[in-house]
C-alpha cells in the first residue's frame, strides 16, 4: 500500500513538473530535446537563411558556427512576433539569395557589406538585418557564448583575485576599427 | 478573533527588518505578503543559461525573462496597473517573501551628508541628518555584511564594512582615467551587502555571477534569509504568504485595528487584528494600500512626490584589454563606485548630483559584431579580440522630488480580487534633462581618456521611466503635518 501511495505522489509531482515546465517553456527557441517548429519561415527560406549564415559566421576548429547554433530558429521566433513592414523586408530579402550557390551568396553579400554603416538599396540594407540577427542569435547561443567566445564565468569561484597586473600593454599592431566607417 | 502586537505588511527590506527586531524584542508578530514562500533552490540563478530563454533575456528589462519564467513577478494582466504620461513607468513587482530584496544587485552606500541636507533650497529638509542616523546604518552594515569602501570621501561617508571588492583590469584602467581627469572624480572600493568573507554564519561569496537572479548560497543579502527566517526561529513570527493587503481599517476610536487582506490560494477575503500596523510594502504598494483605506492623508500628500534613479550609460572598448586570455572575470558585477559627492565640478546647469560605475572586462557575451565591418573568420577573430576589451560608464541620478509626480488608485485598474490598482504620472524635467546631458559628457571625457574606442550614440537618451526599480517617495516624512504623511 504505501508502495502504491508513493508511485502515485511520484507521477503526480512528475506531472506537476511537467505542466509546469510547459508553462514557462511554451516557446523554446533552441530546445536541444525537441525539433523546433518554424512558425513564420518556409521550409525553402529556412534553407536560404542557413546559407547566407554559414557565410557569415562559418565554422571553424572553436565552433561549428551559425549552423550548429540553428540561428534561424531564434530568429524565427523573433520575427513571428514582427511587424509586417520587417516580415516583408526578410522575405524580399531573402528571396534575392533563393537557389544560390555559397560562393554566390558570399559575392552577394560581401557586394552588400559594401555600405555597411550607410546602407541605401535593398541589398544593402538587408545585409544590415540579417547581419544583425545572426550576431544577435549566434553570440547569445551556447555554441557562441561557450565554444566562440569560450566564455569561462558562471562557475564557483571561491577566491576572486581581481587585477593583478602591474600595467595593461596595446597590443601590437592594434588599430581602432570601432566607428571609423560609420564617422 | 486573535490580536497581534503588530501586523506587518511586506517582508522585503523594510518589512523583513522591522519584523527581525521586533520579534528579536519579543513581540508577536503577524507578516503578510502578497507572494509566496519560495525556496532559494527556486531562484533563476544556476538553472537555466541564456540559450534556452525563447528571446534569451534580451526582452525587456535584463533580469525580467528569468524572473518571469519563473514566476518572481506579479501578473501584469491579473494585477494591472497604467501610466498616464507619455513616457509610461515600468513596475516590477516581486511576488515571493523577502520581495525585491531577493533580486538586487546588492550595492549598499551611505547617503551623504549633503543627501541628508542638501545645500540647495529646492524642497523641504529632511527632519533627520546624517548623524542621526549613523549609528543605525552601523547596525545595519554588521547585520547584512557590507563590504568596505575603505575611505570617506567629502560628504560621503565610510562605511562599517567586511574586507573591500578587488577591482578587475578595466576598472583599473578606468579609475586611472576617471581620477586624471581633473574633474575631481573619486573612484572608492564597491560598498556591497554581498559577503566578501564569511558572516554570521552566512558563507563568502562564490562570485557565480548574476546576482539578480538571487543568490542561492545568501551570501548577498536578502530579507528572506537574513531577516525573515532568523525573525521565524524566535517563534515570535506568523508568517502569511500569498495574502495581498486591500486595506486597513479603523475603530470607534480611529485607531488602525484590522488589515483586509485576498489569500491568494483559496481565493477567500480575510483579515488579522493587530494593536500596531506597519506598512513595508514597497514604496509604491504601501501608498497604493494608505489609498485604497483612504487613511493616513489629510495632508493629500500621499502618492506624491515618486522618483527614482534616472538610469543612463555610455559604452566602449579598450584597447589595452583586447586580445586577451579569457579567463572568469565575472567577479559579483561591477567592484567600483564614484559616490556622489563631486559637488565642485557640476557648475550651475543643475541641482544635486549622480553616482556612477565604471565597469568592463569580460562577459556573457557580445554584440560588437554589429558594429565590426564584414563577415567571416577575420571578422570572427577580431570580435574574439574585442570582446575581452568591453568597458561601460553607467549612471545613476537624482530625479528631484516634485509633486506633480504621484500615483493615484484607480477603480478601472481592478486586480482579479477587485482591488483598485496604480496609475503613475511620472515625467523628468528640465533639472534631469541638464543632468543627463551632463552624464554623457563626463562619460565621454572619461572613455577618451581611458583611450576607449567608442561612438556617440546619435540621439542618447536615459533608460525608461522606472528601470532602477529604486522606487522612492510617495509617503514622505517631514516636520509639518500639512505637507508630510
Amino acid at each position: 500500500m504505501a508502495t502504491r501511495r508513493l508511485f502515485l505522489a511520484t507521477a503526480a509531482a512528475w506531472w506537476s513538473q511537467a505542466l509546469h515546465a510547459a508553462h514557462q517553456h511554451t516557446a523554446p527557441a533552441n530546445a536541444a530535446q525537441t525539433p523546433y517548429l518554424f512558425r513564420y519561415f518556409q521550409p525553402r527560406q529556412v534553407a536560404t537563411l542557413r546559407s547566407i549564415a554559414t557565410v557569415l559566421i562559418p565554422a571553424d576548429e572553436r565552433s561549428g558556427g551559425a549552423a550548429a547554433a540553428r540561428v534561424e530558429e531564434y530568429i524565427d521566433f523573433i520575427l513571428s512576433h514582427g511587424a509586417t513592414s520587417l516580415k516583408d523586408a526578410w522575405r524580399k530579402g531573402l528571396a534575392s539569395y533563393n537557389g544560390k550557390s555559397s560562393a554566390a551568396i558570399e559575392t552577394m553579400l560581401r557586394e552588400s557589406s559594401k555600405a555597411e554603416f550607410d546602407p541605401k538599396s535593398d541589398s544593402e540594407q538587408f545585409f544590415v538585418l540579417v547581419k544583425g540577427a545572426v550576431v544577435e542569435a549566434f553570440y547569445t547561443s551556447e555554441e557562441g557564448i561557450n565554444k566562440e567566445l569560450s566564455y569561462q564565468g558562471m562557475k564557483f569561484l571561491m577566491n576572486f583575485e581581481g587585477c593583478t597586473h602591474s600595467s595593461h600593454a596595446i597590443p601590437e599592431g592594434y588599430k581602432p576599427l570601432v566607428g571609423k566607417e560609420s564617422a | 478573533m486573535k490580536i497581534y502586537d503588530v501586523a506587518i505588511i511586506g517582508s522585503g527590506a523594510a518589512g523583513g527588518m522591522t519584523g527581525h527586531v521586533l520579534t528579536q524584542h519579543g513581540l508577536d508578530v503577524a507578516m503578510l505578503d502578497g507572494g509566496p514562500l519560495r525556496k532559494p533552490s527556486e531562484f533563476p540563478i544556476h538553472r537555466t543559461r541564456r540559450w534556452n530563454l525563447p528571446y534569451r533575456g534580451l526582452r525587456g528589462d535584463y533580469f525580467a525573462e528569468w524572473l518571469n519564467m519563473s514566476g518572481f513577478l506579479a501578473d501584469d494582466k491579473k494585477e494591472p496597473y497604467a501610466a498616464s504620461d507619455k513616457g509610461g513607468f515600468e513596475w516590477t513587482r516581486v511576488r515571493a517573501i523577502g520581495g525585491k530584496s531577493l533580486f538586487w544587485a546588492g550595492v549598499t552606500p551611505r547617503f551623504g551628508v549633503n543627501e541628508f541636507q542638501p545645500k540647495d533650497d529646492f524642497d523641504a529638509r529632511w527632519p533627520i541628518t546624517y548623524d542621526d542616523v549613523a549609528p543605525w546604518y552601523d547596525k545595519v552594515e554588521d547585520l547584512i555584511g557590507v563590504s568596505s569602501t575603505v575611505q570617506a570621501v567629502g560628504g560621503f561617508p565610510l562605511n562599517k564594512g567586511l574586507p573591500p571588492m578587488r577591482p578587475k583590469c578595466a576598472e583599473v584602467e578606468l579609475t586611472k582615467a576617471c581620477e586624471s581627469l581633473g574633474r575631481g572624480l573619486k573612484v572608492l572600493p564597491i560598498p556591497k551587502a554581498i559577503l566578501t568573507k564569511a558572516h554570521r554564519g552566512r558563507p563568502a561569496c562564490h562570485h557565480c555571477g548574476p546576482c539578480w537572479l538571487g543568490c542561492d548560497s545568501g551570501s548577498k543579502f536578502d530579507s528572506l534569509r537574513v531577516l525573515v527566517q532568523t525573525a521565524q526561529k524566535t517563534g515570535k513570527l506568523t508568517l502569511m504568504p500569498n495574502c495581498r493587503v486591500r486595506s486597513i481599517s479603523l475603530d470607534k476610536e480611529g485607531r488602525a485595528s484590522s488589515v483586509h487582506y485576498y489569500d491568494t490560494v483559496d481565493k477567500q477575503w480575510r483579515e488579522v487584528r493587530a494593536k500596531v500596523f506597519v506598512l513595508g510594502a514597497g514604496c509604491i504598494e504601501t501608498s497604493q494600500i494608505l489609498l485604497n483605506s483612504k487613511i493616513a492623508n489629510s495632508s493629500g500628500v500621499v502618492g506624491h512626490y515618486l522618483s527614482e534613479h534616472m538610469y543612463a550609460s555610455l559604452g566602449g572598448f579598450l584597447p589595452q584589454m583586447m586580445g586577451r586570455k579569457v579567463v572568469n572575470e565575472d567577479g559579483n558585477g561591477s567592484h567600483i563606485i564614484i559616490p556622489d559627492l563631486t559637488e565642485n565640478w557640476r557648475g550651475n546647469k543643475f541641482i544635486r548630483g549622480y553616482q556612477i560605475f565604471p565597469s568592463g572586462g569580460i562577459s556573457e557575451f557580445t554584440f560588437i559584431g554589429k558594429q565590426l565591418a564584414g563577415f567571416g573568420q577575420d571578422w570572427k577573430s577580431k570580435i574574439r579580440d574585442y570582446y575581452t576589451a568591453g568597458a561601460s560608464i553607467t549612471f545613476q541620478g537624482e530625479v528631484l522630488p516634485y509633486k506633480d509626480n504621484h500615483i493615484v488608485v484607480d477603480e478601472k485598474l481592478k486586480d482579479d480580487a477587485g482591488i483598485p490598482g496604480v496609475r503613475f504620472h511620472y515625467k523628468w524635467r528640465d533639472n534631469e534633462e541638464a543632468m543627463f546631458q551632463d552624464m554623457m559628457q563626463v562619460g565621454e571625457e572619461i572613455l577618451r581618456k581611458a583611450g576607449a574606442e567608442f561612438t556617440m550614440p546619435k540621439n542618447p537618451r536615459p533608460i525608461h521611466y522606472g528601470h532602477s526599480i529604486h522606487y522612492v517617495g510617495t509617503a514622505r516624512m517631514g516636520k509639518d503635518p500639512k505637507t508630510s504623511v
